[in-house]
């Protein structure tokens, strides 16, 4: 008997000692699980952390590059990388690649980033603007109003077959009278100015498949494009290049230059004095209900640049750039009317009367005027 | 008579010690099968947020236009160039319904399913909850209602995932959980 209960220990307690292995086992699994988890973290972590400090380095000194992989000790771990000058996605990038190791789980990571300090970063040109004259609402013209929708560089002259419609709409289109015309860019061909208005180059009930931009950020290419929602007003009441804020338009000094940001109380109208667009940069005419309205501009003085307002009645001035109309219930049916002056559709005016806002919103690291703008990059 | 007794008293020590031992057998039968399950549901656990990690750190790579097409509670479609070769991909991460998964005898377990460039061949993960939360740049977060509008969705900037896994198969009625939840703020959502 004695025999046997000995014999049947000794069988539990190897059962014991085996199952207790077992058991070990499967906690040092999910103990290495766990460890294995936060050395990956651990390693991406350090790998994007060496990617910043390398957008350090090269923001601090543009000419700073890794040609030949180096190694730093970062974090308790360490972590390999280098430079290259790359052309990517049709731009002159720099690539810059790191790869990580912390406790022997590896993570690599590269990023693309654009060398720029403000003055080799040209603003793009805002992509809702679709057209010399671009509504969410529907336009109606008549009086002299001159639309050329051709490319021109600033100073009025036509470069031929690169242009864009005359007028894009969310609404209709309509042309009152025998003087008023219309003329544009279609799959490059130029149209001359007519009237009656060549239908192919107005774009009539279109929509905006993301979203209705009716804000002036929000023309100008909104988040993507640099400019978050109060980025112009912000700059327009910095003054940088000029610009101005003002809530009433006898408080402006000419001419304009930069920003000028014109917020009228809800409902009210720009009429008198004569909206004065006199000289260049963004002019934005806009309140929070979007129902601000600039009304009969000053014919004796002419514009170069973007003109954005909620509601415009009766251009009469002479505009080189664009026009945009943000409002889609415009207070008096349509918006422009009876103008008499021009709207000369170019990209150049636009582009060139802009200040450096949207590189320094989209800039992330460096001091000063030294901007780097990341393009991509792939964890 | 002694001889009797001898014999007696080895027989109550012998059935307490057997006894004792079936239950502490029976115990670490019970224990070690737990530890097992508790451990499946932990690998299957960081295999699937391995997985989840490695495609939405890379939302937006390479992608001109909309980068997020659709987001919602338990379900998220985004585009990248995932495999970096210059065209565009579209990852689509939605939970299936319980039904879907009815060979384990766990009740609250469903498929997450994984489907790359729409491709019908889908990756399937077992779990009992994928939530997902969408932040602005600021931090607020964005409401689902919201998200049905693709400019609502071009200001998601940071993602909360939550993630948990539970054994398909139970020990004494009580099924093993493993649960993961992380922000992660794709870089190329700027």
């Amino acid at each position: 008997m004695a025999r046997s209960i000995m014999i049947l220990v000794l069988g539990a307690v190897i059962a014991y000692g085996l199952t207790n292995i077992t058991l070990n086992e499967f906690t040092s699994q999910g103990t290495q699980n766990s460890v294995d988890n936060y050395s990956y973290n651990r390693a991406h972590d350090i790998a994007n952390s060496m990617v910043d400090v390398i957008l350090m380095r090269i923001a601090n000194d543009n000419n700073y590059r890794v040609n030949t992989s180096q190694t730093e000790d970062l974090f308790g771990g360490y972590v390999a990388y280098n430079t290259q000058d790359v052309f990517f996605e049709g731009d002159s990038l720099v690539k810059i690649i790191t790869s990580a190791n912390y406790n022997g789980v590896s993570k690599s990571v590269f990023a693309y980033s654009k060398i720029a300090t403000s003055s080799n970063t040209p603003i793009t040109f805002p992509t809702p603007v679709k057209a010399a004259i671009t509504a969410n609402c529907p336009v109606g013209i008549s009086g002299q109003l001159y639309v050329d929708g051709r490319k021109h560089d600033i100073t009025g002259t036509v470069i031929p077959n690169d242009g864009k419609l005359g007028i894009w709409t969310m609404g209709t289109f309509s042309v009152g009278g025998n003087n008023a015309k219309v003329g544009g860019t279609v799959s490059s061909v130029d149209y001359d100015p007519s009237n009656p208005a060549n239908l192919i180059t107005l774009a009539t009930n279109q929509t905006w498949p993301d979203g209705i931009p009716n804000t002036p950020d929000k023309v100008m290419g909104g988040i993507s494009a640099g400019f978050p929602e109060g980025t112009l007003k912000n700059a327009a009441i910095s003054g940088v290049g000029g610009s101005q804020y003002v809530t009433d338009p006898n408080d402006l000094t000419f001419p304009l230059q930069g920003i000028t940001y014109v917020e009228l109380p809800s409902g009210d109208r720009w009429k008198q004095p004569k909206p004065r667009l006199d000289g260049e940069g963004v002019v934005i005419v806009h309140n929070s209900d979007g129902n601000a309205i600039i009304q009969n501009t000053d014919k004796d003085y002419d514009f170069t640049g973007l003109l954005i307002a909620d509601d415009i009645i009766h251009i009469h001035s002479n505009i080189t750039g664009a026009v945009f109309a943000l409002t889609e219930s415009p207070s008096q049916g349509n918006v422009i009317g009876n103008g008499k002056g021009e709207v000369l559709f170019s990209p150049e005016a636009v582009i060139n009367t802009i200040p450096p806002i949207a590189n320094s919103s989209q800039a992330n690291y460096g001091f000063g005027k030294k901007r780097l703008a990341v393009k991509y990059w792939y964890e | 008579m002694a001889y009797l007794l001898d014999i007696l008293g080895s027989m109550v020590i012998a059935s307490v010690v057997i006894m004792i031992l079936l239950v502490l057998n029976l115990n670490i039968i019970s224990s070690s099968g737990e530890n097992l399950n508790a451990n499946i549901a932990q690998r299957d656990l960081t295999t699937t947020v391995s997985v989840l990690e490695y495609d939405l750190f890379k939302t937006g790579y390479r992608v001109s236009g909309s980068k997020i097409a659709i987001a919602d509670s338990n379900e998220i479609k985004f585009y990248t160039d995932f495999d970096n070769n210059g065209t565009r991909d579209s990852i689509h991460y939605y939970l299936g319904n319980v039904s879907e998964l009815s060979s384990t005898s766990n009740p609250l377990d469903r498929p997450l399913y994984r489907a790359e460039n729409d491709n019908i061949l889908k990756t399937k993960f077992s779990v009992v909850d994928f939530n997902l939360t969408y932040y602005d740049s600021i931090g607020n977060s964005i409401d689902y209602a919201l998200l049905n509008n693709q400019a609502a969705r071009n200001f998601i900037k940071t993602i909360k995932v939550v993630l948990a896994i539970e054994s398909g198969e139970h020990i004494e009625g009580e099924y093993q959980n493993s649960k993961w939840q992380k922000k992660i703020t794709p870089k190329n959502l700027r």
